[in-house]
């Protein structure tokens, strides 16, 4: 069954791939040319995204689940499908933690973090509870309110007069850095990321539409991401921007219009909620798709535990939030992300695609 | 025992059909029996126009006294000789013509029924637009949106109930216009209702509506024609019930409630105008209070030194936090809506003087509430008022309770959760098969344009 709309899949994408990346700064480590950086990964993620789509074509009616089996048999396949829940479950639990982190600390630093981040549970659980369509449709709703907040906060900012392009030079004076910061770091966050939708691709399009929304939003969120970047880095300085461990906070903080509006920083961080809140919606319903593909149960019925585990994860995921930064930079890059949401996925088309040609010779 | 079928071969059996008649209404004393020649003539004296009776029934029959319906002069006749039959018919305003020698009786329609004239309209008021509204009586209704619309695809569809009143409904809509789904999932609806009594058009739209236990309407309440004839016409179904000025339209969906009848009446750039600053204003009236509490609670950073030191010096006499602040004045300002409504007319001028002065004024010398809440407040009250439609108010107000209550305890964070919760409740709303967030979501751009720019009506 196909539920959703070019319009509101490109919702869906969109606000998932801003997600938690527009509230920890992209490719921060390259400096200032942080945005040469989040140019390149867009046209990284766009080619990542496209071969995703041409992996949904070879079976428009199977998720990944259904195409894990198909490519590894149905031994290997189950045991990488539990995989995938724990891996869809971790991930939801680290931007759980984020969410926590962030109110903690621009919101509510009184209000202990569990209380938070249950309550978040509890309204990801009820979206999930109501399914992919109304899940479309919740994403229409919020694209405008986005873009909305983010034009205002592009106008704040200029118009605070704190924008100095000059901080942007040296352009590319190092090539490594952009290069390191790129691979792996900004493409699996978000983009390769949103390897998650694949756990329920059959629900949302078929793969032409699904292919053209992820192109679209894509784009759009590489133009959010170049835009946030070059604003942050000329208003900060590269320095500060490198270190700080909310780039985009603290530059919004420097937003003085008029001398009346000031210290808009509680409004963007509930702007950023809304993005955040898509992504962790998205991995806790891949996991729960996952697990009634593999165990033929009610998608519904394995909201509830999935939530407990994820928010049991993100409780006692970390100690702090520097400890929690430094996992997520340092090793899941590499053990969870790169070979779960890239590698695998690539290994399992050129299985397919092998496959469909020697049954092709075969006939 | 009542008997079914009328006979009336001779004088005996028309005593009788009398005695028996009397058995069944009782010998009241409005109940007039009229013996002209070899007929009688029953009626209700209220309810059926004597001059009428006398003029087309009474005058012809005793000017000729062969016998036969077409020495009536009414416009609408009908035989029967069903007893049952009969007695609805005296009861509904017609007069009954029993002739002897004839096994059936004349039911001629002279019902003259007590009813206003037609009126300016009290809910729904408009400045340059018709200024007619419903009325009680339905066939009156009915001909004010057939003299609007006109036209030749105009269908109906009829229903009675409840066993003692006998009201009837209608199902109203334009044949080929309005979509076949919608008018037989109305009428699958309307065949499903079993209500003893009904004495408004809400007895209907409480039991047919969707989610019936919802805070927000999913089906509009009017009484002006010309919206309810604008509706047919753009392929919605009305359902009207007699006896009650207000009629409900299907499919209603959120952002209908925020266009008002005045939209099509004024110029498309003063209409577009006054459709942004409603929905400005709709959007305080949600928000407004819970923002105030969340930012002197939690959030005093965000406000310009100045203004937080002016508001802190105006709350410092104040013993209460910010919320129970809020809350008390929420709930006076309910109360004084609810009083103004239910009090007689005459009695408006004094609570006008309680609420202003002795609330507005004594209220913040005794330091129990802080002046900047007096004024968002007040400002939220206005904005409330300026939603068109009745009904969704009250889904207004009940969610802006709830807002605050989640503002006082968490903040911002509390405010965007409420907000997300209710969107995600309204996504899975439906009026009529209608998604409730239709065009925004799902996305329609042809009817999305309307409602942000009220498009200028096309020349050709």
């Amino acid at each position: 069954m196909k539920t959703l709309s070019t319009w509101q899949l490109y919702g869906l994408l969109l606000l998932f791939l801003l997600g938690t990346s527009v509230v920890f700064g992209i490719a921060s480590t390259a400096k200032q040319d942080a945005w040469i950086t989040a140019f390149i990964s867009t046209f990284l993620g766009a080619a990542l995204l496209w071969l995703y789509s041409k992996l949904y074509e070879t079976h428009a009616d199977k998720n990944w689940s259904g195409l894990l089996m198909v490519s590894f048999g149905r031994f290997i396949g189950s045991i990488l499908c539990v995989a995938y829940v724990f891996i869809f479950i971790y991930s939801a639990g680290r931007d759980l933690r984020d969410i926590g982190e962030l109110t903690n600390t621009f919101l509510l630093p009184k209000t202990p973090i569990g209380i938070t981040m249950a309550l978040f549970q509890i309204l990801v659980s009820y979206i999930c509870y109501a399914g992919v369509e109304r899940m479309g449709r919740l994403a229409e709703l919020n694209v405008p309110i986005i873009f909305i907040i983010f034009l205002l906060e592009v106008i704040l900012l200029v118009a605070s007069g704190t924008v100095h392009l000059s901080l942007l030079t040296p352009v590319a004076e190092e090539w490594k850095p952009i290069i390191k910061a790129a691979i792996p770091g900004n493409l699996t966050v978000p983009f390769a990321e949103a390897f998650a939708f694949a756990a329920f691709w059959s629900k949302t399009m078929a793969p032409k539409g699904f292919r053209k929304a992820a192109l679209l939003s894509c784009a759009t969120a590489g133009l959010i991401f170049i835009i946030l970047d070059i604003l942050a880095i000329s208003t900060i300085g590269p320095e500060l921007f490198a270190r700080s461990l909310f780039p985009l906070m603290t530059t919004f903080h420097l937003v003085n219009f008029a001398d009346f509006i000031q210290n808009i920083d509680p409004f963007i961080v509930t702007a950023f909620l809304i993005g955040v809140l898509f992504k962790i919606t998205i991995f806790t319903y891949a996991s729960c798709a996952m697990i009634s593909d593999l165990w033929k149960v009610n998608v519904k019925s394995a909201v509830i535990p999935v939530s407990v585990i994820i928010f049991l994860f993100a409780f006692y995921m970390t100690e702090s939030l520097i400890s929690h930064l430094f996992t997520g930079h340092q090793w899941v890059t590499w053990v969870v992300f790169m070979p779960f949401y890239v590698i695998l996925p690539m290994f399992a088309l050129l299985i397919i695609k092998l496959k469909k040609m020697i049954g092709m010779g075969e006939s | 025992m009542v008997q079914q079928s009328i006979r009336l071969s001779n004088w005996a059996d028309l005593e009788q059909f009398t005695e028996e008649l009397k058995r069944t209404l009782g010998s009241m004393p409005d109940l007039v029996f009229r013996s002209v020649g070899a007929s009688l003539i029953v009626y209700i004296s209220g309810l059926a126009d004597q001059q009428r009776i006398e003029r087309e029934i009474v005058d012809p029959l005793s000017a000729n006294q062969e016998t036969g319906s077409l020495f009536i002069k009414t416009p609408s006749v009908q035989m029967t000789d069903n007893y049952q039959q009969t007695v609805q018919a005296i009861l509904s305003g017609m007069a009954a013509v029993a002739i002897c020698g004839k096994d059936q009786v004349i039911l001629a329609n002279v019902a003259a029924s007590p009813k206003r004239g037609v009126s300016d309209p009290q809910i729904e008021s408009s400045i340059l637009g018709p200024q007619e509204a419903f009325l009680e009586d339905l066939d009156t209704n009915i001909a004010m949106i057939r003299r609007i619309t006109k036209s030749e695809k105009f269908r109906m569809k009829v229903w009675h109930f409840g066993s003692v009143a006998h009201t009837e409904a209608r199902l109203l809509y334009f044949d080929q216009v309005a979509p076949d789904e919608l008018v037989a999932e109305i009428s699958k609806r309307l065949d499903s209702v079993h209500l003893e009594d009904i004495l408004g058009s809400n007895y209907i739209a409480e039991t047919i509506k969707d989610r019936p236990l919802s805070w927000f309407p999913t089906v509009q309440k009017t009484e002006r024609p010309d919206v309810v004839s604008n509706a047919l016409m753009k392929g919605r179904v009305a359902v009207i019930v007699n006896n009650t000025p207000i009629v409900l339209l299907f499919p209603f969906t959120f952002w209908n409630a925020f266009e008002t009848v005045e939209d099509i009446y004024l110029s498309y750039s003063s209409a577009t105008f006054l459709r942004w600053i409603r929905a400005f204003f709709i959007l305080s009236a949600l928000l407004l209070p819970s923002l105030y509490v969340a930012i002197t609670t939690f959030h005093n950073e965000m406000l310009p030194t100045n203004l937080l030191l002016s508001i802190a010096a105006s709350r410092e006499a104040s013993p209460f936090p910010a919320l129970v602040e809020a809350l008390i004045m929420e709930s006076i300002f309910e109360a004084i809506r609810e009083a103004i409504v239910r009090m007689p007319r005459i009695l408006v001028q004094a609570v006008s003087v309680v609420g202003a002065l002795v609330i507005g004024q004594a209220i913040v010398q005794a330091g129990i509430v802080s002046i900047p809440m007096i004024i968002v407040v007040s400002i939220t009250g206005i904005a409330s008022l300026m939603i068109p439609h009745y009904e969704t108010t009250f889904a207004i107000r009940i969610l802006r309770i709830i807002l605050l209550l989640m503002a006082g305890g968490l903040g911002f964070f509390g405010i965007a959760l409420g907000l997300f919760f209710t969107q995600v409740y309204l996504t899975g709303l439906r009026s009529a098969g209608m998604p409730y967030l239709t065009p925004v979501a799902p996305f329609v751009w042809k009817s999305l344009k309307n409602l942000i720019i009220r498009q200028p009506f096309e020349r050709s």
